[in-house]
């Protein structure tokens, strides 16, 4: 059963923030799709030892230095820019 | 005369032999989306980078040089999909003023064979939904009825197909969105194997799970498609190493000794009895063609949506972190501090069913719960695989309904995300096991809102899947 604490948790790891109401929908809705989900526990997977990715990654690339977005490209989207870099609230 | 309604077969014919210019064929299409605004089939249309293009290749049809079979065809691109200079929103408030500063592996490849693309499609936010509804917006409606949805999350892409506003779409499908939509708007619809299709430049909703794939009018018109989308792509880590196919070929005409697989979980519960009726139709078809038919029993097709969520969440959950508004993004400026700065832009910035995805996502991955969903999920995942391995070596297709219903009314599900996420049901299994499907159209209900069938093979089996979906699609007059 998840509670409003729960979802109160799990918004602030999700850095969103939601009123009174919407943390009860949250409650409702989340309880109804983890009640379905739970129809897993069930399942028995006891003989799957390892999980992985169906598909392995492939070998990784050579580290060599190619061409990628120019500093003007790459910040070309920051809403908040100074001196070509990315401006955010003082942090230290 | 009006182009707009013909296959890319058809009038690439037409573009080769000069009957028509690109050109011509742009403004018909640019055309037919002014007057179809209705529709909301697109969050941009780009006319004069279209125009542009279009000329380009006329003058190069011009000079008698041999172009690809795309060459001057018009088309529209799902509005996840990076095309340098233009806007992506993923129709997303996040993203409204996001510009590409770079291309999709798969919009070069579009443009190295001379396609003209046209605008971007709407679809549910970041590619999270059935509908559309989910769009920050407008609703694409189904083109065959305006109360109804188009499907989603590529429902623009579908809608744009289907009312001619392009003569191809390319959207993406991580359970069903290429699937659904198509089969709601009575076109075709291919999910490739994962890995086929570079998703390089795509914004990601669930990496393990996502592939583009085309929507078009025809089967033979998904292949042309499938040729210029596949290739093998260094900068994507996923994108499988292997010999690049020719689809064209795949067209024998005849499905004799096919084997087709029904799957025995499938059918019972939450199916329209029109679809029912129309499925027993197509088999009824293949029989006739000479398509032998099994029975298979899949138990773990009954688990996949549930993994789907707990996967797909997770994966989104993740992939969603680093929407911060500093890199990109919608941003305020008002933000106290850093944490401030991030849970404002989030949650400004995100609609409700990508916050609820979110949500599910970090709560199937925290602390206690991990184990009893996200690596249980995982490993459900690898045992419905090993039953899709086993049935697949006593058929080379199987075949289900796309969608458990035709297209349903604009607001029925809005609320209840559960009964929206059950129309996926059918798709989601095919994206768990890293499968190609295909939907193909089959008809129309009572109502006049298309029906759809899908055939599922094996992986790189497109060829296949290709032919037995083309006997239908040409030999059968109903669905047209």
């Amino acid at each position: 059963m998840i509670t409003e604490k729960d979802v109160k948790h799990i918004a602030s790891l999700s850095k969103l923030e939601f009123n009174e109401a919407e943390i009860e929908g949250f409650v409702s809705d989340l309880n109804n799709i983890v009640d379905y989900v739970n129809t897993l526990a069930k399942v028995n997977t006891d003989d799957v030892k390892e999980i992985s990715n169906l598909t392995p990654l492939k070998e990784l690339r050579k580290d060599e230095i190619k061409q990628s977005l120019s500093q003007e490209e790459a910040i070309m989207n920051a809403p908040k820019q100074k001196d070509g870099g990315f401006s955010v609230p003082k942090v230290v | 005369m009006d182009y707009t309604k013909l296959s890319i077969l058809e009038v690439s014919k037409l573009l080769h032999d000069g009957s028509v210019t690109s050109e011509e064929l742009t403004k018909q299409v640019l055309n037919n989306i002014k007057q179809k605004q209705n529709l909301h089939a697109l969050t941009s249309v780009c006319e004069e980078y279209a125009l542009k293009k279009a000329r380009e290749v006329d003058a190069l049809f011009k000079k008698g040089e041999k172009l690809p079979l795309l060459a001057g065809v018009p088309i529209t691109i799902k509005d996840n999909i990076n095309i340098k200079g233009l806007k992506t929103t993923c129709s997303s408030k996040f993203l409204e003023n996001f510009v590409a500063p770079y291309s999709a592996t798969i919009v070069e490849k579009l443009e190295q064979n001379y396609a003209v693309i046209v605008g971007k499609n709407n679809l549910d936010e970041f590619a999270m939904g059935s509908s559309t509804e989910n769009s920050a917006f407008f609703t694409t409606p189904n083109p065959y009825n305006l109360e109804y949805v188009s499907g989603g999350s590529s429902g623009g892409s579908a809608c744009a197909v289907a009312a001619n506003l392009g003569f191809a779409g390319v959207g993406t499908d991580t359970g069903g969105s290429v699937r659904q939509p198509a089969c709601l708007c009575g076109v075709v619809g291919l999910k490739p194997t994962y890995g086929l299709v570079s998703r390089y430049g795509i914004v990601a909703f669930a990496s393990s799970l996502d592939q583009a794939g085309p929507l078009t009018k025809t089967v033979k018109d998904s292949a042309i498609m499938l040729n210029a989308l596949t290739g093998y792509d260094e900068k994507e880590e996923t994108s499988v190493k292997r010999e690049k196919e020719d689809y064209l070929t795949s067209f024998s005409g005849s499905v004799k000794g096919i084997k087709i697989g029904l799957i025995k979980e499938i059918g019972s519960d939450g199916m329209d009895v029109e679809v029912k009726e129309k499925l027993e139709s197509v088999i009824e078809f293949y029989k006739n063609q000479g398509a032998e038919f099994v029975e298979l029993s899949v138990p773990f097709v009954n688990n996949a949506l549930a993994c789907y969520y707990i996967l797909s969440s997770a994966e989104a959950a993740s992939n969603l972190a680093r929407f911060d508004g500093v890199k990109y993004g919608v941003s305020v400026f008002d933000a106290k501090n850093i944490n401030d700065l991030y849970l404002k832009n989030r949650s400004n910035g995100f609609g409700k069913e990508v916050k609820r995805r979110i949500m599910l996502g970090n709560y199937v991955l925290s602390s206690g719960y991990y184990d009893a969903y996200y690596k249980k999920a995982k490993k459900v995942q690898k045992k419905l695989v090993e039953q899709f391995n086993k049935v697949f070596e006593s058929c080379d297709v199987i075949l289900t309904p796309t969608s458990p219903t035709p297209a349903f009314k604009i607001g029925e599900k809005a609320n209840n995300p559960l009964s929206m996420y059950l129309s996926d049901v059918y798709t989601v299994p095919v994206n768990i096991a890293e499968l190609p499907a295909i939907s193909v159209p089959c008809g129309f209900n009572k109502m006049g809102l298309p029906i759809g069938f899908q055939l599922i093979g094996k992986k790189f089996s497109e060829k296949t899947l290709f032919n037995v979906a083309d006997v239908y699609d040409s030999k059968n007059g109903e669905a047209k």
